[in-house]
């Protein structure tokens, strides 16, 4: 049993964005992604027709390369979340782990998007799926800047690093 | 058989493996005898079994699924690990050290990645051409 220590109003929202937020809605997302069409865009989608093949084969090639990388970024958010609660100073290792993580797939992600025309003003407001998929990114960027900047201010980061390095000695130097 | 209950079976019997091995080498310690039984009915067989391995898993090559598996499968142990060592306090971990880590907290994170892999197993061997029939 980890002994009980009593974490502040804002590690325990962070905590819940870490796990929640992040770890949940990562795992949701490819589960729908593989399960449904949901979280495809309509050209994507299985009644789509053969002209649209090409375009499909690149998207559905791109974004099935994610799920490995995008189930680090969750893991490693989960495991944050857990010493975030524990008031743990390895909450900020694996926070700042997941938050790169995160802000790297995202901007890949985007920038494919971007060179692909998927984000076009036309494409984005005649595809629903394509709307969900720039939430998801924005979400992304947002939350991953958010946690890393808490992170790097959190007394935890502090605390871990007194304890690993010594105090210099008084001069001369 | 049916599908869900073959998930369900081997997802328990990796339970019954996993809980003989901690035992045997006291990596966690129950603090009741209903525990275990709860852990490997409800936790293996049909939380990450069923729940996770049958219904993410089932109709899809496990190549493809398996990191999908392992990350739902991880997230979710690691928050019953977590509300394990904050709240339901079932089970202890003893001061042996597991894979040289000894403090709970961080046994605690190591096995709820382990969770991960139930259901990649569990879909795995679901698969193998001996149960699906699919044999030579």
């Amino acid at each position: 049993m980890t002994p009980q220590r009593h974490p502040g109003l804002g590690d325990r929202v962070h905590a819940g964005v870490l796990l929640f937020g992040i770890a949940g809605v990562i795992c949701a997302y490819w589960i729908a992604f593989f399960l449904t069409d949901l979280t495809k865009p309509d050209f994507a989608h299985a009644a789509a027709g053969p002209a649209l093949a090409p375009l499909v084969a690149v998207y559905m090639g791109f974004e099935s390369a994610f799920p490995l990388a995008d189930g680090f970024v969750a893991i490693t958010a989960a495991i944050a979340a857990l010493y975030l609660w524990a008031g743990d100073p390895k909450a900020v290792l694996f926070g700042l782990v997941s938050g790169g993580g995160l802000l790297f797939l995202a901007l890949i992600d985007i920038y494919f998007n971007v060179l692909h025309g998927f984000y076009t003003p036309a494409m984005l407001a005649a595809d629903s799926g394509m709307q969900i998929e720039a939430v998801i990114n924005v979400g992304c960027v947002g939350v991953a800047i958010w946690s890393i900047w808490r992170l790097w201010r959190h007394t935890g980061r502090k605390v871990g690093w007194d304890e690993a390095v010594p105090p210099r000695p008084p001069g001369p130097y | 058989m049916p599908e869900p209950a073959k998930y369900l079976l081997i997802a328990i019997a990796l339970g019954v493996a996993s809980e003989l091995v901690a035992r045997v080498l006291r990596i966690w310690v129950y603090r009741n005898v209903a525990s275990p039984i709860l852990n490997v009915l409800l936790m293996f067989g049909v939380v990450q079994g069923v729940g996770v391995g049958w219904l993410i898993g089932a109709h899809l090559p496990v190549i493809s699924i398996a990191p999908v598996l392992l990350m739902t499968g991880a997230v979710i142990g690691i928050a019953y690990e977590g509300l394990n060592e904050f709240r339901l306090h079932s089970w202890s971990w003893p001061e042996t050290g597991l894979l040289g880590l000894t403090r709970p907290i961080d046994k605690a994170a190591l096995v709820g990645v382990a969770w991960g892999f139930v259901p990649v197993i569990t879909q795995a061997i679901a698969h193998l051409p001996a149960l699906t029939g699919r044999g030579a």
